[in-house]
């Protein structure tokens, strides 16, 4: 199921609001479960056995992991466990994930032809298993202590918010809001406002601008101007897409009581590829940084094992996003980016204020287009047409009618993806405070605005455009 | 009661009204804007559940019975054309008070097709008979309103390509004797009482004359067009009329398809899903006009859509029986079975929306 959709929107949603709320507080991730395996078994029934037994395993592994370090095993040191757990999750990941890029490369190169499985990549695994494992290495470091209750662990792996498209929760930042979490009405205001915020970004723009770039490749008529439009609709799309699901999971969070990390911070303001990566995915970078490049030694190693680190850690990002050579060459693409910026660039990006983030954009631009690429043959010849190097016109009468049509979108979009707005919006609130009549109009006007948005969206959904989520495919 | 409160408690009450009306609104069984029938509520089954089929049926049902339908279909329209500045909405452009689909790109695999299909009418049936075979291509509105603002094919390559595809058949271009005001704003078609110096064309160069003076009689019954459907952007509705006069009136019309007699126009049918299907009974396979006070002893077969049903009662004035033949319905294989090819005149009247998707021709 996905938000932006009616049946969850005006079916399944307050019907789960409706049982959570008189549900007494130690009931609640009961239904929270519960509520979250109708969601992942609405479209995906079969794998939501999966899904259990990754749980299941989960639990067993983080009980275990705290009793052998108590001890209590003498041939079983937590590191083993540990070891075991993660490559089991590994396992489940790997053969769900890469087992058919694995054979097709294995046929590429030895000239076999051994059938490929043709396996249902489980929706959401890529999150899960992440959030599991990241449980199991924070229990093993200590940081938290393993979960003694099923339920609760289950209703933080299997949480519907963030289950299928991230935010990537880490354990420990939850702990506690699974023992006991309140639920205020500044909690739910300002949930139901992100909600309404992350489903209009969604429906109203990110769906918009995905309908231009799948005209796009359908499209018998294309031409350079055509090219830069579709790259420039393709970066806004993605981060209405994602931001816009990670908006409506954190605001379903608070309206459940649970404060979820950020995932994104106005990435397109950056000022460096280093900075943009501070901003897009937070809880990815953040769960690669804690569990892959840290333990790797980070960058308190020699210069060479540093880079090696970084190059490691951008090989697995791209790997995580797709089982293609395109998302590999664009990890690595970032990995070099990265290298070059702290060896050099960084200290130049400085001083250059103007350049800097049109660098930023342009190189931006070229990693998502790759990413989009269906194949690396195909993001190679994307990237020749981009710099009018494909043998096609400047410009042609699609791109021009497509530029005119979409231009008010694509504006709306450029703004909406700057702080722009939220600081419009801070700023009012704190001069309006001042009087308690200018507080009740902007309360009013908030109210109606998160309303108008809310039919919009609906009114968008009902005509049954454009609908799908990007990152449902991770 | 704080602000937090007000305002939660506010959206919460309008969102569960909404919600309210969602669960307990008895089910529309029919979109009379959208000329579909709408889903029903999903039976549920194991199988459907765990196929993944009852989320499909059941996201359907729950999009299709939203409350206020049209309403929120106009809504998104509106503000995707007026705010947003779309130039069209679910590809219909509004024009000069026009809604217009966007025939766009020229499909030539459909022209050859479609040029392929009916070689293979002609080798079977006509190239053996003494029959004069016509074609004219009916150009959309798209070809008088597109311009540069909106994309739209290149038509005078288009009919140029599709004559050129037909050699056995004698082009008669039409497109000159045709204007924007000869078409419903709201729908594809032409309205048949602005195509009658079309029709005097068609049979003149056909060799029959029409005497051509008609009643034209306008029904009472607004007409929402196909594209006011699709588009849902407020639009006045188009009025539906028809051409009549004595000859026309003891035509005889014979539907092959429900083996039984209907009339030339089916009025009843004006207040159906598709008004227009009044011309000839609508989406019927295989009809006859037999007119006894013909101006020539000739017959005519005409393979057309639904844009000639509308121009056969006007060429029928001019012969002793025409045959309407629509090949979306009846394929091309089995027309021996009903018609004996012998010294007519045929003629393939087609509009550039379904040649350039010559994909439900048969």
């Amino acid at each position: 199921m996905v938000f932006s959709s009616i049946p969850f929107l005006y079916y399944f949603l307050p019907m789960v609001l409706l049982a959570y709320f008189i549900t007494p507080q130690k009931g609640r991730n009961a239904v929270l479960l519960i509520a979250s395996l109708l969601f992942y078994a609405w479209g995906e029934p079969v794998y939501v056995l999966l899904m259990l037994f990754s749980i299941l395993i989960g639990y067993l592994a983080g009980i275990l992991l705290e009793k052998s370090m108590l001890g209590n095993y003498k041939f079983l040191t937590p590191k083993a466990v540990l070891s075991g757990s993660v490559f089991v999750f590994a396992g489940i990941f790997i053969y769900f994930k890469y087992t058919d890029f694995f054979i097709s490369n294995f046929n590429a190169v030895t000239g076999l032809s051994v059938p490929l499985l043709h396996i249902l990549l489980p929706v959401g695994i890529s999150f899960y298993t992440f959030q599991i494992i990241s449980y199991l290495v924070d229990v093993y470091r200590k940081e938290v202590p393993a979960q003694k209750n099923f339920i609760s662990l289950a209703a933080y792996v299997a949480m519907f918010p963030q289950l299928i498209a991230g935010p990537i929760v880490r354990y420990a930042s939850v702990a506690e809001q699974l023992e006991k979490r309140t639920c205020t009405f500044i909690m739910a205001e300002s949930g139901i406002y992100r909600f309404v915020i992350g489903l209009a970004k969604k429906v109203l723009l990110a769906n918009e601008l995905g309908a231009l770039c799948e005209g796009f490749r359908a499209s018998g008529d294309k031409s350079v101007l055509y090219y830069w439009l579709y790259a420039v609709a393709f970066c806004l799309h993605i981060y209405f897409d994602f931001s816009g699901y990670s908006d409506m999971a954190i605001g379903l969070g608070r309206i459940l009581g649970f404060s979820l990390p950020e995932n994104f911070n106005y990435p397109y303001i950056s000022a460096s590829i280093t900075e943009f990566w501070r901003r897009w995915h937070m809880s990815l970078g953040s769960w690669f940084r804690d569990y892959l490049y840290i333990p790797l030694g980070g960058n308190r190693v020699p210069k060479v094992k540093w880079y090696r680190n970084i190059f490691i850690v951008w090989l697995f990002t791209g790997l995580w996003h797709g089982a293609s050579w395109n998302f590999v060459i664009w990890g690595l693409y970032f990995g070099i980016l990265l290298v070059i910026e702290k060896k050099w660039l960084l200290r130049i990006l400085e001083k250059a204020k103007g350049v800097r983030n049109c660098y930023v954009l342009l190189l931006l631009l070229i990693g998502f287009v790759m990413f989009n690429a269906s194949d690396m043959s195909q993001a190679m010849s994307d990237i020749r047409c981009l710099f009018g190097m494909g043998g096609i016109p400047a410009v042609s009468a699609e791109a021009l009618y497509y530029l005119k049509s979409y231009g008010v979108t694509i504006l709306v979009s450029v703004i909406a993806s700057t702080p722009a707005m939220a600081l419009l919006a801070t700023g009012i609130q704190q001069k309006v405070n001042a009087y308690p009549v200018t507080s009740i109009v902007w309360q009013v006007t908030k109210v109606m605005a998160a309303l108008a948005l809310l039919l919009l969206s609906t009114a968008y959904l009902v005509d049954g455009s454009f609908n799908p989520f990007l990152y449902f495919r991770f | 009661m704080s602000n937090s409160k007000v305002s939660v408690c506010v959206v919460t009450i309008l969102y569960v009204v909404l919600v309210l009306i969602c669960l307990f609104r008895p089910a529309d069984e029919f979109s009379a804007s959208e000329r579909r029938k709408l889903a029903q509520k999903p039976q549920f089954t194991w199988e459907s559940f765990t196929s993944g089929k009852l989320a499909g049926e059941a996201e359907s049902y729950a999009t299709d019975q939203f409350p206020f339908r049209d309403a929120m279909r106009s809504l998104k329209a509106e503000f995707s054309l007026n705010i947003m500045k779309k130039a069209d909405t679910n590809d219909i452009f509004v024009k000069d008070g026009y809604l217009c689909a966007m025939e766009y790109p020229m499909e030539e695999d459909s022209i050859i097709r479609a040029a392929k299909i009916f070689e293979g009418i002609y080798e079977k049936y006509l190239q053996d008979s003494e029959v004069n075979a016509y074609f004219s291509v009916i150009p959309d509105k798209s070809y008088f309103l597109a311009g540069k603002d909106y994309l739209s094919m290149d038509y005078e390559l288009f009919f140029a390509e599709m004559y050129e595809q037909t050699p056995f058949l004698m082009p008669i271009p039409i497109e000159k004797n045709l204007q924007l005001s000869d078409y419903y704003r709201t729908d594809t078609h032409w309205k048949q009482e602005e195509i009658t110096d079309v029709a005097h064309l068609l049979a003149k160069e056909m060799g029959v004359q029409l005497a051509g003076s008609y009643e034209v009689k306008t029904l009472d019954v607004p007409f929402y067009g196909v594209y006011y459907g699709q588009a849902a952007v407020a639009a006045e509705p188009d009025a539906i009329s028809y051409c009549t006069n004595d000859v026309l009136d003891n035509c005889t019309v014979f539907d092959y398809e429900n083996n039984k007699a209907i009339s030339l126009y089916d009025i009843e049918k004006v207040k159906g899903r598709d008004p227009y299907e009044m011309f000839l009974g609508g989406n019927i396979s295989l009809v006859t006009v037999t007119n006894p006070a013909a101006t020539s002893d000739k017959e005519l077969v005409v393979f057309g859509d639904s844009f000639a049903r509308s121009m056969v009662p006007l060429l029928a004035e001019g012969y002793t029986k025409t045959t309407m033949i629509d090949i979306r319905y009846l394929p091309s294989a089995y027309i021996g079975n009903y018609v004996t090819f012998s010294s007519q005149d045929v003629l393939f009247l087609y509009s550039t929306s379904v040649l350039n998707n010559s994909i439900t021709l048969k």
